[in-house]
């Protein structure tokens, strides 16, 4: 009997059996105690045993970890920070990034335009125009943005060779990505063409003056607009009435892409 | 609406005249038996089903051109399909038989109006046999873990909703003072569900949110899916079936409770680590992080009791098939979970991200957990609702080894192989390029998945000997078989 | 909706959520759910069955004998 009353879980420890029994312990419990014992020779003791104190302390230093983790690694909680290894309280450089317009040209390219000009950019011979070493490419980019934005239709000649479709406009590619597309095509190695960037600066020009036009441009009407298209066209020999004050920003090199 | 008050006066056990107030446990097990049954049909059929697709799904990954003029087959279906077969049809299906079972025998209360589960359970099939052939037929959401199209959202939610409220009003006319543990962990389930896919079908579906708030609900909901829901579940029934079984109480109960609170506050939050490297605020990331590391409390507290309660009854395991497969379940809760933490720690997820260690890790918190949980209970079930012997101990044993064995394999494999295909998928030369190439790292990749698709037959045969099992079992023709002692119902066959 | 209704809808849901979770707390408080946990782990044993006694084995095992089996011999 004093065995079983060693294992006896009423009642716990630190709690004094006097005041235990007055305040809590009643028959049922010793019924159910006993015969709990009657059946179980074992079981009661380790029922009562707490968690161990190994991981308490563990949950502890969870506790602490998670603290630091996150104060140290959330960009101070900035809703457009993204970089976790942002210090608390440092400046966040927000500046803008450099971007390379030829690797976005050529992503651009690559979404936009393989379709129709193939991702080589020779075209179909007869049916698509190529933009390898051609007259277009080479000719006042702001032709080229107008041709982005609306469309080209109707009987074209390119190096001399006459195509007739349509190509759709690209209206909703932004500024940088058409600048960033006519600046790879006009000056990536692959494309032959040798001539000087676009800025999104020009494009956002022309889509102020033309962008509400739907129709397609015509050979005609921009020859009419920009004269003859040669390829040998560049700002400072430039026959188009509105490029003088816009095309400032064309880098010197231009002057060398003269002769094609 | 005269029939209203009726309706809910029935429910209530104790105005219905002549009835005790505690029903016993076999008239409890009694009331829920047509219901479950038709669950646990389902259920099997729809592992079988899933496992097929699984199956499929392995094959292609080492000869993608298995199958591959088959326009229904094509891996990202098959793949799909798998995923919600096993989820909405096997997973839940488990769950909705068991549950209101386990709330039922708790709360000492029958399951009223059974015929109304019936039939929600019907409705619920009916709706996830129209989503996976949904999914098959390419109509499915471009949304992991909530494929299935549209239109059978109504339908779904509506059964849901009737099953739960159901378990609810298991528990609302309970009959026994004490809530135990196992309700608990239920009781929120079947809340946390319907929240989550209530949200997710409003933000992702029905009025999508645009941009990276779309990710970060579709992750916080399939997370939470795993952890709100199927894990509620299995961790509630293996809480009750260890102990039930062993006859001796859970080590230590005060700390089931810390266990569940901290599962509470915690596991809502951990999805986010999917997203470890998105373009989503740094610290939102990192509280996902937090979160899925402090769910070391509830794993840990859930451990020491699961397996202390265990511990020296070990040989049991040997004699109860209940026993094994839920202790099975139990240890992979622990490992899984805390892989899982792991996982979520921004330097082990560069690795693991995008590589099979994930793949593996969902079979092991889904397969190796949930599921393994899931056929110890249904072992402990079935032949107190049918009130018959499981008719082959030799199809258990097969079942046994082959899944237990199959998990396993499958998991080694995955996590390695995925661990190894991840450090491969990082290496950088000296002269900062990339070491391998994509395609070299997907070859070395090969063997591991063939390891995989071997795992996946034997799991196979494992559900075959269980599905033979079940319905050899629900026969009236193996009644035969009960004679030779039904063991485990010595005191209701004595009654009845 | 723009991404502001989200966050304000969100939180709501996830206060309202909070309340219900912390309700529920209160209830199992006020209940006497978390007194005398020790005796609540014994609530799923009862005469059918009961403590000490294993509830499940391998059908038709040999070695058994369908009485009931005491734990620990």
């Amino acid at each position: 009997m004093s065995d079983s009353q060693n294992n006896n879980p009423y009642p716990p420890d630190g709690k004094s059996r006097d005041t235990y029994e007055k305040t809590r312990f009643e028959d049922k419990h010793l019924h159910e105690v006993h015969s709990s014992l009657l059946r179980e020779k074992e079981e009661p003791s380790e029922n009562f045993s707490p968690m161990p104190l190994i991981f308490v302390g563990l949950f502890m230093v969870l506790a602490f970890w998670s603290g630091i983790y996150l104060v140290w690694y959330s960009g101070d909680f900035g809703p457009f920070h993204y970089d976790e290894t942002a210090k608390p309280g440092e400046a966040i450089d927000d500046t803008p990034r450099e971007v390379d317009m030829l690797a976005l040209g050529r992503r651009v390219y690559s979404q936009n335009c393989v379709a129709c000009h193939q991702s080589n950019g020779r075209g179909i011979s007869g049916v698509y125009p190529s933009l390898v070493n051609v007259d277009w490419v080479q000719d006042n980019p702001e032709m080229l943005v107008k041709v982005m934005l609306s469309g080209l239709a109707g009987p074209i000649e390119v190096n001399g060779s006459p195509y007739n479709n349509a190509m759709t406009p690209f209206g909703r590619l932004s500024d940088q990505q058409i600048a960033a597309v006519l600046t790879f095509i006009r000056t990536d190695d692959s494309f032959e063409n040798d001539s000087y960037e676009v800025t999104p600066e020009l494009v956002a020009e022309v889509r102020e003056q033309y962008g509400s036009r739907t129709d397609p441009w015509t050979q005609p009407e921009l020859e009419e607009i920009h004269g003859p298209i040669t390829g040998g066209w560049s700002p400072s020999n430039g026959n188009s009435s509105s490029n003088d004050e816009n095309d400032d920003s064309g880098d010197g090199e231009a002057a060398e892409t003269e002769e094609s | 609406m005269s029939a209203t008050p009726s309706i809910v006066s029935t429910l209530s056990p104790t105005q219905s005249a002549g009835d005790p107030i505690r029903a016993k446990l076999s008239e409890v097990d009694e009331s829920m038996r047509n219901a479950a049954i038709l669950f646990l049909a389902s259920a099997v059929l729809w592992l079988m089903a899933g496992t097929v697709f699984a199956l499929i799904a392995a094959i292609k990954m080492t000869n993608p051109s298995f199958l591959g003029d088959h326009e229904w087959l094509t891996f990202g279906r098959i793949r799909t399909a798998h995923l919600n077969a096993m989820i909405y049809g096997w997973g839940n299906n488990a769950i909705f038989a068991i549950a209101p079972w386990l709330m039922g025998r708790l709360a000492r209360t029958r399951i009223r109006h059974i015929s109304i589960l019936y039939t929600a359970g019907i409705f619920w099939n009916i709706g996830v046999t129209i989503g996976i052939f949904g999914i098959l037929r390419g109509d499915m959401i471009g949304v992991e873990w909530l494929e299935m199209p549209a239109y059978i959202t109504p339908l779904i939610a509506i059964s849901y909703g009737l099953i739960g409220v159901w378990v609810i009003i298991a528990f609302r006319w309970r009959q026994s003072g004490h809530v135990y543990v196992t309700q608990w962990y239920l009781l929120a389930a079947f809340f946390w569900l319907p929240w989550l896919y209530t949200v997710a079908q409003i933000m992702l579906v029905f009025e999508p949110a645009s941009g990276v708030v779309q990710s970060l609900t579709n992750w916080w909901f399939a997370h939470n899916v795993l952890g709100l829901w199927l894990t509620p579940a299995a961790v509630g029934a293996a809480y009750y079936f260890i102990p039930k079984v062993l006859g001796r109480p859970i080590h230590s109960y005060y700390l089931s409770v810390v266990g569940f609170w901290s599962l509470a506050l915690f596991y809502n939050w951990a999805g986010v680590h999917h997203l470890i490297g998105g373009p989503v605020p740094a610290w939102v990331i990192s509280a996902g992080t937090v979160a899925s590391v402090m769910m070391v409390i509830p794993v840990i507290v859930t451990a020491i009791n699961h397996h202390l309660t265990v511990v020296g009854l070990h040989n049991e395991g040997w004699r109860s098939p209940t026993i094994r497969f839920v202790v099975f379940g139990a240890i992979n809760y622990t490992l899984a979970s805390l892989f899982g933490s792991a996982m979520a720690l921004r330097s082990v997820n560069e690795v693991t991200h995008f590589t099979h260690f994930t793949v593996g890790h969902a079979h092991h918190g889904v397969y190796a957990f949930f599921t393994m949980i899931m056929f110890g209970s249904i072992y402990y079930m079935m032949p107190r609702l049918v009130k018959r012997e499981w008719p082959s101990a030799f199809l258990i044993q097969v079942h046994w080894w082959m899944c237990s064995l199959g998990i396993v394999l499958m998991v080694f494999a995955l996590q390695v192989g995925g661990w190894i295909q991840g450090l491969q998928l990082n290496a950088i030369d000296e002269d900062g390029t990339v070491k391998y190439t994509f395609m070299e790292v997907v070859r070395n990749t090969v063997p591991w998945l063939w390891i995989r698709s071997i795992s996946g037959f034997m799991i196979m045969i494992g559900h075959i000997a269980f599905a033979i099992n079940v319905f050899w079992m629900l026969l009236p023709v193996s009644k035969s078989s009960s004679k030779s002692g039904p063991t485990l119902l010595t005191k209701e066959t004595a009654e009845s | 909706m723009a991404w502001t209704h989200y966050i304000i809808v969100g939180f709501a849901f996830a206060s309202l959520f909070f309340v219900l979770a912390a309700f529920a707390l209160y209830w199992a408080y006020r209940n006497g759910q978390l007194n005398e946990l020790e005796d609540g782990a014994k609530t799923i044993f009862d005469d059918e069955e009961p403590m000490g006694q294993v509830t499940d084995q391998f059908p038709s095992k040999k070695d058994e004998t369908s009485s009931t089996k005491k734990n620990h011999e």
